[in-house]
């Protein structure tokens, strides 16, 4: 049957075949077709386009695209901005991801060693991850309020920091504590998943034998957690690479650009500035930053998951 | 809840009275795990007591960003519900979210059947189609996508914000997995009645499928009524405006609304999704685990 389906005979003789040797041949192509198109129309020709687009100039009056060179690329890298966004990107990730990952671990194992009402803490900490963080980024912005904001009101007077949206410092630090807050919800849900996959056999072996609950947790929990916390640190390195929501409603960039994540900057560029070309050189960038990030976190779980096997 | 198992292993306890205040002490010990889950708890709910509070505050004793003492009044949500026209929002987002969730679900489960089910030549080149497109961020494609809405003329509908997100790796890619779980004999006896296509994938695949698509389409739903990137590019006006593109208009980082009124437009916005996210809460969860269990 694959053999006369792969051969070349005419479409119309396989269609006249009778049974279900007429559909079989086309059946793949006919299911995964539409799907397929959409995939090739909105995601695999755009990413073309926009490498293209970076080197074109587009006129918002005639509305007219040209060839530009590299003149986006020229200046985008001469001004400044990019490298700016670039470095706030990267400050950003490596700020949130370990921030969400350990107390979304932390979590994990505290609702995973009640032996009622999990479910309930459970809930509770994943409301932050369900909710629109846009809404709760305008929240926040108030939290950050100069002077009598919650934060600037008690911790604020505590370590000394104050008015963190309008410093160049801590504006950044902020929208980080925000995406943070949101971020752990996800992370705890992951870790709850990987909890479950842990040896019950060797947990209570380990508990007959004595071994404190750090030990327990070092020697048996933690070995069964690989997969959960590479699947958990991709997750939230994806996400942290992509933030726009807070950094729109909370400073909307500022103050003096030191919000303004690649994300934004793509957008103010390419959206709001109406300067395509230049939007297209932050999103090529970004781009690349998101496949450097995603290769070397496959090359650094298969080196940890081939040194923890041996 | 695991004593009965793991008693008996301890070898038989040499004292007398240690059951009785073993069980106590892991008593105490679950009551403190409870206590320090609810004062971490206590610290993440705070901006939502600050929303509620703030909301239900009078704008003239209010303190910006603090618990303030002014009398309760309701007069901040008529002032946020005139502000913007929410039954529209509402109806929007639900409708943008929906047509999103079905058009994918339409879309990704016959290419995942046939992924999952079918032998032919270039599946493995088709599956990696897809692990590519899956990694790449919506982001990057935006402006390209933006600069042909335009030319289509687009931008500011319905349409724009749905038909980008319909191709969605990521459905095909859970869709796939979890049907690569289900017993073949499921397919085949469809198979040796000899049911096209189309009936395979609507009367055998799709009852089949039904806790893999329930929980994608809780994850997609709550993930595209919270985006506001999306809305930002190609949205204008407010004509086809969702919640969360009206909540940024409304409350965003230059917004002249007073205080007490943005934090009632912010509960007026996450409302939906709460009652959303506790119905459905399960279901989320299981989306969010279905990624991680290849």
């Amino acid at each position: 049957m694959n053999a006369l389906a792969t051969r070349p005979v005419p479409a119309g003789l396989l269609r006249r075949l009778p049974g279900k040797g007429g559909w079989r041949g086309k059946e793949p192509v006919l299911l995964l077709a539409p799907a397929f198109a959409c995939l090739a129309l909105f995601v695999a020709i755009p990413i073309i386009a926009v490498a293209i687009l970076s080197f074109c100039q587009y006129d918002a009056y005639t509305q007219q695209l040209t060839w530009a060179g590299l003149a986006n690329w020229a200046s985008m890298i001469t001004s400044g901005d990019l490298r700016h966004a670039l470095v706030n990107t990267i400050i950003y990730t490596v700020v949130t991801v370990p921030t969400e990952v350990i107390i979304g671990l932390g979590l994990a194992l505290l609702i995973n060693a009640v032996a009622r009402g999990g479910t309930f803490w459970r809930v509770v900490f994943f409301a932050p991850a369900a909710c629109t963080l846009a809404a709760m980024g305008t929240v926040w912005r108030w939290l950050f309020y100069p002077d009598t904001g919650l934060i600037d009101s008690t911790v604020g007077h505590v370590i000394g920091v104050t008015n963190w949206l309008n410093s160049t410092t801590w504006a950044l630090p902020a929208v980080a504590v925000v995406g943070s807050w949101f971020g752990i919800g996800q992370m705890m849900i992951m870790f709850l998943a990987g909890l479950a996959s842990v040896p019950e056999p060797a947990l209570d072996a380990a508990r007959v034998d004595n071994a404190g609950a750090w030990n327990r947790f070092w020697a048996v929990t933690w070995p069964a957690l690989g997969p959960a916390t590479v699947f958990a640190t991709v997750v939230a390195t994806g996400d942290a690479l992509r933030v726009f929501d807070q950094v729109r409603v909370m400073t909307d960039g500022g103050p003096l650009n030191d919000t303004a994540t690649l994300s934004f900057l793509q957008w103010q560029e390419g959206v709001s500035y109406l300067n395509i070309g230049a939007g297209s050189v932050v999103s090529v960038v970004l781009f690349v930053l998101v496949l450097t990030t995603a290769a070397v976190q496959l090359l650094v779980s298969r080196r940890l998951s081939r040194a923890g096997s041996a | 809840m695991r004593s009965p198992t793991s008693a008996p292993a301890t070898e038989a306890p040499p004292l007398a009275p240690r059951p009785a205040s073993r069980s106590r002490s892991r008593l105490l010990r679950q009551a403190r795990l409870h206590a320090l889950l609810a004062v971490i708890a206590a610290v993440m709910l705070i901006p939502f007591a600050l929303m509620l509070k703030a909301a239900f505050t009078s704008p003239a004793g209010a303190v910006p960003g603090s618990f303030s003492s002014g009398h309760l009044t309701l007069a901040n949500f008529r002032a946020a519900w005139d502000a913007l026209d929410w039954p529209r929002l509402y109806l929007n987002s639900c409708f943008v979210v929906l047509a999103i969730a079905v058009l994918q679900v339409a879309l990704s489960l016959p290419a995942a059947y046939v992924l999952a089910r079918r032998a032919f030549r270039g599946q493995k080149l088709a599956f990696w189609f897809v692990i590519a497109c899956l990694n790449i961020p919506a982001q990057v494609t935006a402006l390209p996508m933006f600069y042909a809405l335009s030319r289509v003329g687009w931008l500011d509908s319905d349409q724009a914000l749905i038909l980008p997100w319909i191709g969605s790796g990521f459905g095909i890619f859970i869709l796939r997995q979890y049907l690569v779980s289900i017993p073949q004999s499921v397919f085949d006896a469809a198979r040796i009645d000899r049911v096209g296509p189309m009936s395979m994938v609507w009367r055998v695949v799709l009852p089949n499928a039904r806790p893999a698509i329930v929980a994608f389409a809780t994850f997609s739903i709550v993930l595209h009524w919270n985006d506001l990137f999306w809305p930002s590019v190609v949205l204008l006006t407010d004509r086809s405006a969702t919640v969360t593109y009206a909540i940024a208009q409304f409350a965003g980082a230059d917004s002249t609304a007073p205080y007490t009124q943005q934090m009632a437009a912010a509960v007026l916005a996450i409302i939906p999704l709460i009652v959303i996210y506790l119905v459905a809460q399960k279901h989320l969860v299981k989306g969010l685990n279905l990624t991680s269990g290849e």
